[in-house]
């Protein structure tokens, strides 16, 4: 199981990213989360599922999230949902990604071309 | 409880009990959803039993994601001294002044009405509560805390007993129309002067005693809430 997740190192920022966007377009518990993330990502990201939960409880304690719990099928279940806060946070966030990622892209299409 | 071991550790590295025992439940319950889709995948319970774990994470990193995180941590953890040793104090010491400011906001024609017997009653009781009973509850409060966040009873017991002495030294009587109080502390601490009352050492030393009765009561109230508790827990557990 362990070896099919991704490489950590890369992972730093990307599950707040991925939270904040997907938690936008509708409210979701932990799970359905995961889920929602590895469908979005074709399972390209796999998280250890359990991380999921610190990096909710941390956005909520900023004030991007919100939390509330709701009795589903006799269990009750902690849904989440983005603040006016988080969807600052998400395009701020968003833009900086978009600035690496193309910074990296650049650097990485250089090195091929002097190879 | 599965992830009792993770719950110590959380709540010993200063993770505030809220966070923890949320979290707790949104694993155990992403468990039960991980567990219900491997055996839906047809896997064998045993191994559907493992996967659903192995797919949490490893208590390891199930730990360490909540660590990371300072904001999780609790104040009171980090500040034990304040919380646990200053703050019982303080709550005590500020209580009068809020009774005080909200008596003032009643109409004036009531505050210039002379006191009856009533009245002084009712004065002498909310005495009673404040110097015998309030000190009792603070310091289970405080003992409480301290123990839900695995901190040491070192704090609780040194703000509990500053104000069971405070609290047990005083005395509140009444006469005629009128409350008084005094304090068998006060002048001990003040030697050089005698306005605050005389020096009775057998006045100092029952209320001394009263002190450490209220310190006690304070840690009975602790441990039979503790008990309750655990007694709640087990019978989840169980069921």
């Amino acid at each position: 199981m362990t070896a099919s997740k991704t490489n950590p190192a890369f992972m730093t920022g990307v599950p707040e990213i991925l939270i904040l966007r997907l938690l936008t377009d509708r409210e979701m518990y932990g799970y359905e989360l995961v889920q929602a993330i590895e469908a979005a990502t074709e399972e390209a990201i796999k998280l250890g599922e359990g991380v999921v939960y610190p990096v909710l409880h941390a956005l909520e304690a900023s004030g991007c999230l919100r939390s509330r719990r709701k009795p589903v099928n006799g269990r009750t279940r902690v849904y989440y949902t983005v603040t006016a806060a988080g969807k600052k946070r998400l395009a701020t966030v968003s833009r900086d990604w978009a600035r690496i990622t193309r910074a990296v892209s650049q650097v990485l299409e250089g090195a091929s071309h002097a190879v | 409880m599965r992830f009792e071991t993770l719950r110590e550790r959380l709540l010993r590295a200063g993770v505030a009990p809220r966070h923890v025992k949320r979290y707790l439940l949104e694993l155990q319950d992403h468990y039960e959803d991980a567990l219900r889709a491997e055996l839906a995948r047809g896997t064998a319970p045993p191994e559907a039993r493992e996967a659903a774990l192995a797919r949490l994470g490893t208590e390891e990193t199930l730990a360490r994601g909540m660590l990371e995180r300072r904001e999780l941590r609790s104040r009171a953890s980090r500040f034990p001294a304040l919380y646990f040793g200053a703050v019982p104090v303080v709550a005590w010491l500020a209580t009068p002044l809020v009774i005080v400011a909200a008596l003032s906001l009643l109409p004036e024609e009531s505050r210039r009405m002379k006191p009856d017997a009533a009245f002084i009653d009712a004065l002498l009781a909310l005495g009673f509560v404040y110097t015998r009973l309030l000190p009792v509850l603070l310091g289970a409060v405080a003992l409480h805390m301290a123990a839900a966040r695995r901190s040491r009873a070192l704090w609780p017991l040194i703000g509990a007993g500053a104000v069971d002495v405070l609290a047990g030294t005083l005395t509140i009587y009444s006469f005629p129309g009128q409350l008084g109080i005094t304090s068998w502390l006060l002048p001990w601490l003040l030697p050089f002067t005698n306005t605050l009352g005389p020096r009775d050492v057998t006045a100092l030393g029952e209320g001394l005693l009263r002190a450490a009765l209220l310190l006690g009561l304070s840690a009975l109230a602790h441990q039979l809430t503790r008990r309750l508790g655990s007694a709640d827990r087990s019978t989840l557990t169980a069921g």
